[in-house]
């Protein structure tokens, strides 16, 4: 698989900044179940945690996936403009 | 004779499906705030015209593509012949994530209504959608609800009648062009979502939206766990469930009431044989009916009341979330702790729902797990309230229980092929549960509850009468002596384990008793609980092991845990008395 410039795993996002998936490297079984959380290429995200697993802001709903599914996710990193811009 | 036509209620986990179910038809199905909770199918009523309908509320599916079992549920029934009418039920939310369902059921040719559900959420969240515009483009009927306060019910009954009605069927066609995958079906509702949406807002932060994050956070997220297995657990399951109603209900209403009554009316029987089933120390009032009635049953309706506040409220894929690190040591993940937590309250119930995890090895272990030392809500209420106020002794109790558990998943977790199954979970938003669906819920687990598990106990007791008239019990008492003597334990307690065989929180009911008389020193108790704890799982649970895990895995899990529980009581009495702890 050619690799975008750019990209980057979402593990290695930094927590409270925001990406665009770009491609997901993934068996067929686990590309299912990204899917049916609603990960999927084009879509945005806020990696709202990393710890103890990763917490994902999807429009106006969250998600959670473990770190084995989160590094076959590449995304690209929009700004680290961090997630609460109040706080 | 023509079979009845049907009306299919579809949609993902968590929308909505079941309270839009209990509106339309005049039947009840569970509800609650955690996904996949419909694993079976309700079938409701639904009259129009003088026809009648039978209303299916299906298990919630992403899509059609039958991965899960739940979707190869969903799909073969959207394949029957008598299908009349879908409703698919979405979260206005997250509607750009569900219409890709939309385009598939529009496949299936059937009529279709599409409901878009939970406005208030979307509203409150700055989201506002023009439903009249995604009818126009969907060329199917739309209707906006909030089906828990009832809004939008009566329109979409109305609009259900003239679906079905003969003249204005209006049969559903491919949408545009039909879609072959899935991701060109999500990236079709995006554009669609797009089109509709007015101006979206920039909601404010609400207190709501704070709580949620903040029960999300690795470490306020295990202080409100902290929270609430404090309140909800031991203050109000232990402390008022365990201690104050079981003094109500045992203590005053049953023995002060009921007894004297029963005993008066008693006199007249000239059967020794029927006096003795009826008024021995075992039986069926003494034990039969007083256990499952004034010990045990106001001990699990305080647990069911405090799970059903938190699967309503959503708090348990948080705490699935939370914990998926901790349970991955144990060859579990974040999913296994609804089983887990189950246990709590009822063990027979919590086999069952080990049903919903993914792997073999995973089932294997929470069965495992269950059997072995997550006391059920009963139990746990008796050892608290046996323990209480002597903090020493519970903390023992406490510590061993964990060391015991974490130890046994750490080595099985080792031990057994394979590797933990990935964790991915959607997170609801919080909400606030509903009274009335509250109370409908709790009733369901109690009358499941009496029906499953009150003639259970009512057995015990004829089969400890059986036993007491033929000698047989006698003869296993003496047989557990030595066994209990190695613990240091006196020999009164033989009953209460033999008890125990029968329905672990039935043993800690004979425990009570024991406290109660005072024959029972500190470290003794301690021991004592321990080993109950551990022991063998109720008759109930082990006929579900059984049935969940077949014969050969339910004896392994037998043999492991009567092990594991004589010899931690051993190891534990031989330690308290080198070190005097208590």
């Amino acid at each position: 698989m050619k690799k975008i410039r750019g990209t980057v795993k979402l593990t290695d996002l930094k927590k409270g900044s925001k990406g665009i998936v770009s491609g997901i490297r993934s068996d067929r079984d686990k590309n299912r179940k990204l899917l049916t959380l609603g990960i999927l290429p084009g879509e945005e995200i806020i990696l709202v945690q990393k710890y103890p697993v990763l917490l994902l802001k999807l429009g106006y709903s969250f998600v959670a996936i473990d770190e084995n599914l989160g590094k076959n996710i590449k995304v690209i990193p929009l700004n680290n403009s961090p997630y609460h811009e109040k706080e | 004779m023509q079979k009845e036509k049907t009306i299919l209620l579809v949609g993902r986990p968590n929308v909505g499906k079941s309270v839009i179910f209990n509106r339309i038809t005049d039947s009840y199905a569970v509800v609650s705030n955690y996904p996949g909770t419909t694993v079976d199918i309700s079938t409701g009523k639904f009259i129009y015209n003088q026809k009648l309908y039978s209303v299916k509320d299906t298990p919630g599916v992403y899509s059609l593509t039958p991965f899960s079992e739940e979707e190869k549920v969903t799909a073969s029934l959207l394949k029957e012949k008598e299908v009349a009418l879908v409703v698919q039920v979405v979260e206005a939310k997250n509607l750009d994530k569900m219409l890709s369902l939309t385009f598939q059921l529009m496949d299936t040719g059937h009529p279709l209504i599409l409901v878009v559900n939970m406005l208030d959420e979307a509203k409150e969240a700055g989201l506002f959608l023009d439903l009249k515009k995604l009818e126009e483009k969907l060329k199917i009927p739309v209707v906006g609800t909030v089906s828990i306060r009832g809004q939008g019910i009566d329109r979409l009954k109305r609009i259900m009648e003239s679906q079905l009605g003969p003249k204005k069927k209006s049969r559903t066609k491919h949408y545009l062009r039909p879609y072959p995958g899935e991701l060109e079906r999500q990236r079709a509702a995006r554009e669609v979502v797009k089109d509709i949406l007015i101006s979206p807002q920039k909601a404010e932060v609400s207190f709501r939206f704070k709580l949620s994050l903040l029960t999300m956070h690795p470490l306020w997220g295990l202080f409100s766990l902290g929270l609430i297995l404090y309140y909800g657990l031991y203050k109000f399951v232990g402390v008022f469930g365990a201690g104050f109603m079981v003094d109500l209900m045992d203590g005053y209403v049953y023995q002060e009431m009921i007894m004297p009554l029963l005993l008066r009316w008693g006199q007249g029987i000239p059967f020794p044989w029927l006096n003795q089933l009826l008024f021995a120390d075992y039986g069926l009032f003494n034990l039969g009916m007083r256990y499952s009635m004034a010990v045990v049953l106001p001990i699990v309706t305080s647990f069911f009341l405090f799970f059903s506040i938190i699967e309503d409220s959503g708090y348990l894929p948080r705490l699935a979330m939370l914990l998926d690190r901790l349970f991955k040591a144990f060859g579990l993940n974040g999913r296994s702790v609804i089983p887990l937590i189950l246990g709590l309250g009822c063990g027979t119930m919590a086999v069952m729902s080990t049903r919903t995890l993914e792997t073999k090895r995973e089932r294997f272990i929470a069965v495992l797990l269950l059997a072995l030392g997550i006391p059920c809500s009963a139990q746990l209420g008796l050892i608290l309230s046996i323990l209480a106020g002597q903090s020493r002794a519970l903390a023992i109790w406490g510590l061993s229980l964990l060391l015991i558990l974490s130890a046994a998943g750490f080595l099985l977790n080792k031990i057994l092929p394979g590797k933990n199954p990935d964790f991915y979970m959607e997170i609801p938003p919080l909400r606030l549960p509903h009274l009335k669906a509250l109370l409908k819920k709790t009733s369901a687990r109690i009358k499941w509850y009496m029906k499953e598990v009150v003639p259970l106990f009512l057995l015990v007791s004829i089969i400890m009468w059986g036993g007491n008239m033929s000698g047989v019990l006698d003869r296993v008492i003496l047989f557990l002596h030595p066994l209990l003597g190695a613990m240091s334990l006196p020999g009164e307690l033989a009953p209460v384990f033999i008890l125990g065989f029968f329905r672990r929180d039935y043993g800690a009911a004979g425990l009570y008793d024991l406290v109660k008389a005072g024959l029972l020193t500190g470290p003794q108790l301690v021991v004592a609980s321990l080993t109950l704890s551990l022991f063998l799982p109720c008759i109930a649970q082990f006929i579900m092991v059984v049935k969940e895990q077949g014969l050969g895995r339910g004896t392994a899990i037998l043999i492991i845990v009567i092990f594991t529980a004589f010899s931690a009581g051993y190891i534990v009495s031989r330690i308290l008395t080198i070190v005097p702890l208590l």
